[in-house]
């Protein structure tokens, strides 16, 4: 049996121009004819219009954005413009911050986990990547996966070996697919 | 010996002189209340406009054509290059 990890992403959730706020940052995922080539591109929501950043031609109100679809750019997410040379546009790079982790002590009773660090000094160097889940006081790693080792046995971690883990919590909805 | 290092600060120079694609603060204008609160916001060159760089709170003032506003001596000092703009996402 084999747990397959990938595809553990947050949904991303897709809005129009007039559904963002203000002062957001948003990735242009779904474009109308008016702003074709525009995709991939970030852009500012200000009070008026959706502003492209660093494009030749930039501004559009938001009225014209109809049926168009943004990602806004999660907290902590950056957009650099970066000047060029003569005769060349504007450089612009889109930074994402990775996923939030938090310490396997922090894991709450139910929640479900990947592992994303294992502290050096850990003995089980083969969990990272792997799937966790909290029940009470026991950190279990899921039963099937692969560890590196043969083992497809759960490990099961209590209290004391909690904080060797950090974790990227799987949003609600998550599938998991087990493979036989 | 002496040496003295007299500088006169950043080269200023007026909207018709920023290349497209630039990127330029404003740093002067003349004449103008509702224009001078302006000074020290990012603009960049796009077309016949300096484009307010979007997130520094400018409400009115988001973008002029060059040359432009008549009558103001505006001037501005361009980013050399490799210079960055960071527009960072707050709080959701």
């Amino acid at each position: 049996m084999k747990v397959e990890v990938g595809g553990v992403q947050e949904a991303v959730v897709l809005r129009e121009a007039g559904e963002l706020r203000p002062g957001r940052l948003a990735v242009l995922r779904k474009a109308n004819n008016l702003v074709a080539g525009y995709e991939g591109k970030a852009f500012a929501r200000t009070s008026q219009t959706m502003s492209c950043l660093g494009a030749e031609t930039s501004h559009w109100w938001v009225n014209d954005h109809k049926g168009n679809l943004f990602e806004e750019l999660p907290e902590g997410a950056r957009v650099v413009l970066e000047q060029q040379g003569e005769g060349k546009a504007m450089k612009v790079t889109i930074e994402q911050p990775g996923p939030k982790l938090v310490n396997g002590e922090k894991l709450l009773d139910g929640q479900w986990a990947v592992c994303r660090k294992v502290r050096e000094t850990s003995s089980y160097p083969q969990c990272l990547g792997k799937i966790f889940h909290r029940i009470y006081e026991q950190l279990i790693c899921l039963d099937g996966q692969d560890c590196g080792d043969g083992r497809t046995r759960s490990l099961v971690f209590g209290p004391s070996g909690f904080n060797q883990f950090d974790f990227e919590l799987l949003s609600p909805g998550t599938e998991l697919k087990v493979v036989l | 010996m002496r040496v003295v290092i007299e500088s006169s600060g950043p080269r200023l120079v007026k909207s018709q002189d920023v290349l497209e694609g630039r990127m330029a603060i404003l740093r002067s204008v003349d004449g103008t209340p509702s224009w001078a609160a302006l000074v020290g916001k990012v603009y960049y060159r796009e077309g016949h406009r300096m484009v307010a760089v979007p997130g520094q709170g400018i409400t009115s003032g988001t973008h002029c054509d060059v040359g432009s506003p008549a009558g103001l001596d505006a001037r501005w000092e361009v980013l050399p290059v490799g210079s960055k703009v960071i527009l960072e996402q707050e709080q959701i």
